[in-house]
């Protein structure tokens, strides 16, 4: 088993194995160190942060539909200081890689945010322009070219740290998102976040999600998770961190064959807290089975 | 002490009323359970996708109990499994009740299906010899009474029709009154909100600290999804790792 080489690099983020978790569905990780071996898995991407803590939208904010689930937490997160002074220290207990996912109301916000980064022990900065729960910046600013070119340069600018972008699905063409965040410098790309979605309640006539709308997750975007990173790996050289709807490792090999470099998984995670080291079992065991002796050379078989 | 988090034998399943039922599951003997802690559970099937929170309604050394309404598709499922079956099990998670060193006399209050939790409750507080009295409220049927006769001193029962020699109405209705003769060092309360929230109100007026068992759609249980938010004197807090139990005066009901 250990003859196989797990290793991938993200284009100089470096991660044991292709397997990290998704921002939003991992907390800081302490709520997961009963559970599972956090030095198991590639990287962390903890959860959304903002510049001051956020409150997050008012309740209810969840609603499962058939093999998925909205929500519509809104970035609720204790703020960045929080962040570098509690969790990055308990986060470097363990042999595993920091990603900081950073949001922001503005392009200062953001800016704001890579510039104080930048001095911390992190191993990536996970742009996130295209959280669907948000009055300002999120979603907007991430569907927008113009916009986009202009956030990812600014960071870029900002911050020599890794620097990885995450897509949102909901947009006409996502190759052309894939390839503004690429030329201005982005070292991989993250997709998918979540699907725009709501449900409503049919006696009282209004929406579940008291937001109105949601982002939509789980194993019932897949297959449109796993669409977006065939057409994304098409066009762009930077490596993909592939997520949406994984929750076995047959899952994950679907994107890396699609032509993700690493995986995340998000939703799997809340509905057993081991499986993300059950994916990582799950894909050694596939490719010892397929004789292959590295992971990286399943990536983008697909054509 | 080490969190269950994995498949577990269902050793019996046994239907109380047309849509309650109590589901025992094997547990370790060293998996300690606290009254008012819930579990993260769920039949081994791939759908639904997401773990149902159920509170525990009484242990034993080897077994945990729920008490369970056929609410939706995942309760629906589970009371159709039978001895020997298997279920996913992750907990025991929250806080539970507090019951400390000091109480004499502890009132519990529950209504509909939120009366399986304050069960756990009273097995605990009678096998430490503290005082109870329980009124339990229900809409038509009575159920899992014997239990309940088993480990308070005191049981009153309410129901809205009032058939079977329950008093008429709800455990609010007397609530007051009982409140004003004896003297309580707790009210431990689940159920309906219309009932924790007048719970609340009235036992403050006679000075007497609550402990409210609420209830949230949750996706993990355990923190992480930030899902199960409610609204506080202090903010949002988690109902999973905050609660499931909070103290009356920090809970808000209304909008």
């Amino acid at each position: 088993m250990n003859k196989i080489n797990m290793a991938i690099d993200l284009n100089g983020l470096h991660l044991k194995n292709p397997v990290t978790v998704a921002s939003g569905t991992f907390g800081f990780g302490e709520e997961f160190e009963e559970y599972i071996d956090l030095n198991a898995i590639g990287a962390i991407s903890v959860k959304g942060l903002t510049l001051k803590p956020k409150k997050g939208n008012p309740p209810p904010r969840l609603h499962e539909t058939e093999m998925g689930l909205l929500n519509s937490i809104g970035l609720e997160n204790p703020g960045v200081e929080v962040f570098i002074n509690k969790y990055i220290p308990y986060l470097r207990q363990f042999d595993t890689k920091i990603i900081a996912n950073i949001n922001g109301s503005n392009l200062e916000e953001y800016k704001r945010m890579a510039e104080i980064l930048d001095k911390e022990d992190i191993d990536s900065i996970e742009l996130n322009i295209s959280c669907p729960n948000v009055e300002d910046g999120g979603l907007a600013f991430g569907t927008n070219p113009k916009v986009v070119k202009e956030i990812v340069s600014a960071i870029r600018k900002s911050t020599t740290k890794h620097l990885m972008v995450k897509l949102s699905p909901n947009v006409t063409d996502i190759r052309e998102i894939a390839l503004i965040v690429e030329e201005c410098g982005a070292d991989a790309i993250s997709l998918i976040n979540t699907v725009a979605g709501m449900a409503i309640d049919i006696e009282k006539q209004q929406s579940i999600i008291k937001r109105k709308v949601a982002g939509f997750s789980g194993p019932a975007i897949k297959p449109i998770a796993l669409r977006k990173v065939y057409e994304v790996a098409s066009v762009v050289k930077i490596p993909i961190l592939g997520m949406g709807g994984i929750t076995t490792g047959e899952d994950a090999i679907e994107f890396m064959l699609a032509g993700a470099s690493a995986i995340a998984v998000g939703t799997g995670n809340f509905i057993n807290p081991k499986t993300s080291t059950n994916v990582l079992r799950s894909i050694e065991y596939y490719l010892e089975r397929k004789d292959y002796l590295a992971v990286k050379d399943i990536i983008g078989l697909v054509k | 002490m080490k969190k269950l988090n994995g498949n577990y034998s269902i050793l019996a399943n046994e239907s109380l009323t047309n849509d309650v039922y109590k589901l025992v599951v094997e547990k370790p003997k060293e998996t300690k359970i606290k009254p008012g802690q819930f579990f993260m559970i769920k039949s081994i099937n791939t759908y639904p996708l997401l773990n149902r929170p159920i509170s525990v309604s009484g242990f034993r050394d080897d077994a945990v109990e729920f008490g369970i309404k056929k609410v939706g598709i995942e309760t629906n499922h589970l009371s159709e499994l039978e001895a020997g079956e298997k279920i996913y099990l992750l907990g025991p998670l929250g806080n539970g009740f507090d019951i400390k060193e000091t109480y004499n006399n502890v009132l519990l209050i529950g209504g509909g299906i939120g009366i399986e939790p304050l069960k756990g409750a009273l097995q605990v507080l009678s096998s430490r010899k503290i005082q109870t009295t329980t009124m339990l409220g229900f809409k038509d049927e009575c159920f899992d009474l014997e239990d309940f006769e088993k480990y308070s001193d005191r049981l009153i029962t309410f129901s809205e029709k009032g058939s079977k020699g329950e008093f008429l109405g709800y455990p609010t209705d007397e609530l007051g009154r009982i409140l004003s003769m004896e003297k309580f060092d707790a009210v431990f309360t689940c159920g309906p909100e219309i009932l924790m929230s007048k719970v609340k109100d009235i036992s403050k007026v006679y000075n007497v600290e609550t402990q409210l068992l609420l209830e949230e759609k949750m996706a993990c249980g355990i923190g992480a999804c930030l899902g199960c938010t409610c609204e506080t004197k202090n903010g949002y807090k988690k109902v999973c790792t905050d609660g499931p139990m909070f103290y009356g005066d920090e809970v808000t009901f209304n909008e």
